[in-house]
């Protein structure tokens, strides 16, 4: 019986308990490590998942931005237009398509008030004369004048006018 | 290994295999959408300029008195191109050249650099081509965009607005004077480090520029420019000054110069003396438009008065030197007036002796000749006056200065001492900016500012009725028709180092309209006309012209009165 038990030990033999604890560790730190990287894979997913929004409002952001520069640039061309069409040049090419006239080239009448003077602010009418030309007619003569001419001086009607042709 | 591990080992490799295809399948999912769906956006963003323009303190506006534009603030762009990103070189370039102001071949043989990374195509372009060559969206087109300065009205007052350089400075004029307050004060970072997911808060807010408020009058400038271009043209004179100014506070209404230049594009001068404001810069012997300060100053001392005679023989010696009038004739029993209205050397000489020295040099100080007038712009000079005492004055420059010669001003000088005699005698101190603007509000406001009495104003309205006697008389070119006008011609020859030319003048007219309650002081200089030698024939109608134009506009009631219609 005793040989029998011999050859069966030499013929299998028994593992040593060390290895057996060993394994039970091994399965363990497996758990573990695949937990962690598990752990790791989340957390990589949800900083990935993060980094690409951030990237996604940066590059909105920079849109944005590109898009502010281009109203400023458009803001700045309006401006440029405005003035552009604000030009003297401008102004006086749309007054001539209208058929306006530079003012001195035409006859034009110079109007007065009942009660005002004639032609002066702040000054007595004019006393000085060019050699050759007619007095300066006064308020008084004007009057005169617009009386002759047939001109009612009732209110809010003309007092005087004249025809001026330089 | 235990059977129980062997068992299990596949289901978690799946499952790690799994996580990182889902991981994988993610990041190409974003990938896409970037790289495939938002290319385009992406692409022209890489196109646009890189200017912050939200950080970018602005440069002010210039106005007329009016709130027109002279100046306003812009962008420029610089265009550049990426040649190997450009496949079609001659279409790019046929849509860029119109844009770009440049020849096509010369934009399509830069593009065909294809082993160049980077080449400039143009510069300073303007803002509303800038934005159309935005608006391509052209693949490999590059633009830069920076601050920039448009001029609406384009040469129009050029010297007298200065420009705004590259280096984003403000040169001559007003844009160089007032450059502290039209610029702005970019806005500053927290750190200096990339912008990686958000913006820094700005530790210094952006500041725009003040805009600034001329006293000129657009209309009045160009009706000085027009009238001042057609008399150089008809005259054929080399250049001219016409200055417009309100005798009653010292605003410049206008300062045309010519030539000038347009600052839109200011480096296309054959020279830098271009850019300069002779206005103030340069200095003239005003000539017989001076008789009106020799006048005054005798009127004021009482050394004269208008009825007083004196017998022109046609000659004067003074000092050892011999004057004669202008036309070499004696004119006889002379009055006062007629000093003016013939415009008398020997009667200015007459008078000056009258004076005196001391008095007259005094009351040429007092209108403030030999010195700067003060007015706020750059680069002012302030003439050349010899007064005795000095070791290069001699008795005969009494006589000479007295007519004009022998003593140089600058047209601001003789512009505003003219204004003060139609002010009443009180010189007032030039300006050109009536008031500065902060968001809109009126910061800072122009005051007239009264210099000194230079005469009295009993001396200055005899001195102005003597004008008015005195300017029919001289030339009727210089009448104002419906307004009475006080002025005085010139015709002053030109020092030529060691002689006066005998050819070349300098025809000028100055005065004043309506004289009585004169509102616009207005001087003409016509430099070398070859035409029309005397200040009397070619200054005056430009006056004229000027005085009739700008009273028309400005709605000066005529002070003479015509019935002249039906």
């Amino acid at each position: 019986m005793a040989s029998r038990h011999l050859v069966a030990a030499r013929a299998y033999p028994r593992r040593e308990a060390g290895p057996r604890s060993v394994t039970r560790i091994d399965r363990h730190s497996l758990i573990l490590v695949i937990g962690l990287l598990a752990l790791v894979a989340f957390a990589g997913v949800l900083y990935l998942s993060q980094a690409s929004v951030a990237a996604q409002l940066r590059y909105r952001l920079y849109e944005s931005e590109w898009q502010a520069r281009d109203i400023w640039g458009r803001n700045f061309a309006l401006r440029q237009e405005i003035a552009d069409l604000e030009r003297l040049s401008a102004v006086e090419e749309r007054a001539a398509r209208l058929g306006m006239i530079d003012a001195p080239a035409g006859p034009y009448i110079a109007c007065t008030m009942p009660g005002t003077q004639f032609a002066r602010s702040g000054q007595p009418a004019a006393t000085q004369v060019q050699a050759g030309a007619e007095a300066a007619p006064t308020a008084g003569l004007w009057t005169l004048v617009a009386e002759r001419l047939g001109w009612s001086r009732g209110a809010g009607a003309l007092a005087s006018a004249m025809v001026q042709r330089p | 290994m235990s059977a129980e591990f062997q068992k299990t080992k596949p289901g978690r490799l799946a499952f790690v295999a799994i996580l990182f295809s889902v991981m994988a399948v993610l990041l190409l999912v974003r990938l896409f959408y970037w790289q495939v769906l938002r290319h385009s956006s992406i692409g022209e963003t890489s196109v646009a300029d890189e200017l912050d323009m939200a950080s970018i303190g602005w440069r002010g506006t210039v106005y007329d008195r009016n709130l027109h534009y002279l100046a306003v603030p812009s962008l420029v762009y610089d265009v550049g191109a990426t040649p190997a990103m450009i496949t079609d070189s001659l279409g790019v370039s046929g849509l860029l050249a119109p844009l770009l102001n440049v020849p096509e071949e010369g934009i399509a043989a830069k593009l065909a650099k294809k082993d160049r990374s980077y080449v400039v195509l143009a510069q300073g372009v303007a803002t509303l081509n800038g934005q159309a060559i935005k608006d391509l969206k052209l693949l490999g087109i590059k633009l830069d965009a920076r601050p920039g300065r448009y001029y609406p009205e384009g040469p129009m007052a050029a010297q007298l607005l200065g420009f705004y350089n590259s280096e984003q400075r403000g040169l001559y004029g007003v844009e160089q004077q007032y450059d502290s307050r039209l610029r702005g004060s970019n806005g500053t970072q927290r750190a200096n480090v990339p912008q990686v997911l958000f913006d820094l808060p700005f530790t210094q807010e952006p500041r725009n520029g003040a805009d600034v408020v001329l006293t000129i009058d657009r209309v009045v400038q160009r009706s000085a420019e027009r009238c001042l271009e057609q008399a150089l043209r008809e005259y054929e004179a080399e250049g001219g000054c016409i200055i417009v100014m309100d005798p009653r506070t010292g605003a410049v209404l206008a300062m045309a110069i010519l030539p000038g230049f347009d600052p839109n594009s200011y480096a296309q001068v054959e020279s830098p003396a271009a850019y300069l404001n002779r206005a103030i810069s340069e200095q003239f012997e005003p000539g017989s438009t001076f008789k009106i300060v020799t006048m005054a100053a005798a009127l004021d001392a009482g050394a004269v008065r208008p009825t007083d005679t004196y017998m022109d023989t046609g000659q004067a010696v003074v000092g050892g030197r011999v004057f004669q009038n202008w036309d070499r004739r004696a004119y006889g029993l002379m009055t006062m007036t007629d000093i003016l209205a013939r415009s008398l050397n020997v009667g200015a000489v007459h008078v000056s002796q009258e004076l005196g020295a001391t008095r007259f040099y005094e009351a040429v100080r007092r209108f403030g000749f030999g010195q700067t007038t003060d007015i706020d712009l750059p680069g002012e000079i302030a003439g050349t006056v010899r007064e005795p005492g000095s070791p290069n004055w001699w008795p005969a420059d009494l006589a000479t200065n007295s007519f004009g010669q022998g003593l140089a001003v600058t047209p601001i000088q003789m512009v505003t001492a003219v204004a003060a005699v139609a002010n009443g005698g009180v010189l007032m101190r030039p300006y050109v900016v009536d008031r500065i603007l902060e968001d809109g509000q009126v910061v800072w406001q122009a005051r007239p500012q009264p210099v000194r009495r230079a005469i009295s104003a009993g001396a200055a309205a005899e001195l102005t009725q003597m004008l008015i006697d005195a300017l029919p008389k001289e030339t009727p070119l210089g009448v104002v028709p419906l307004y009475t006008a006080a002025g005085k011609t010139g015709t002053a020859q030109i020092w030529i180092g060691d002689k006066y030319d005998d050819q070349l003048v300098i025809a000028s007219f100055a005065g004043y309209v309506p004289a009585q309650d004169p509102r616009l002081v207005i001087l003409v200089k016509l430099d070398k006309p070859k035409r029309e030698a005397w200040g009397s024939r070619a200054a005056a109608p430009v006056w004229r012209s000027v005085a009739s134009e700008v009273c028309a506009y400005m709605g000066i009631p005529p002070d003479l009165a015509q019935v002249t219609g039906q």
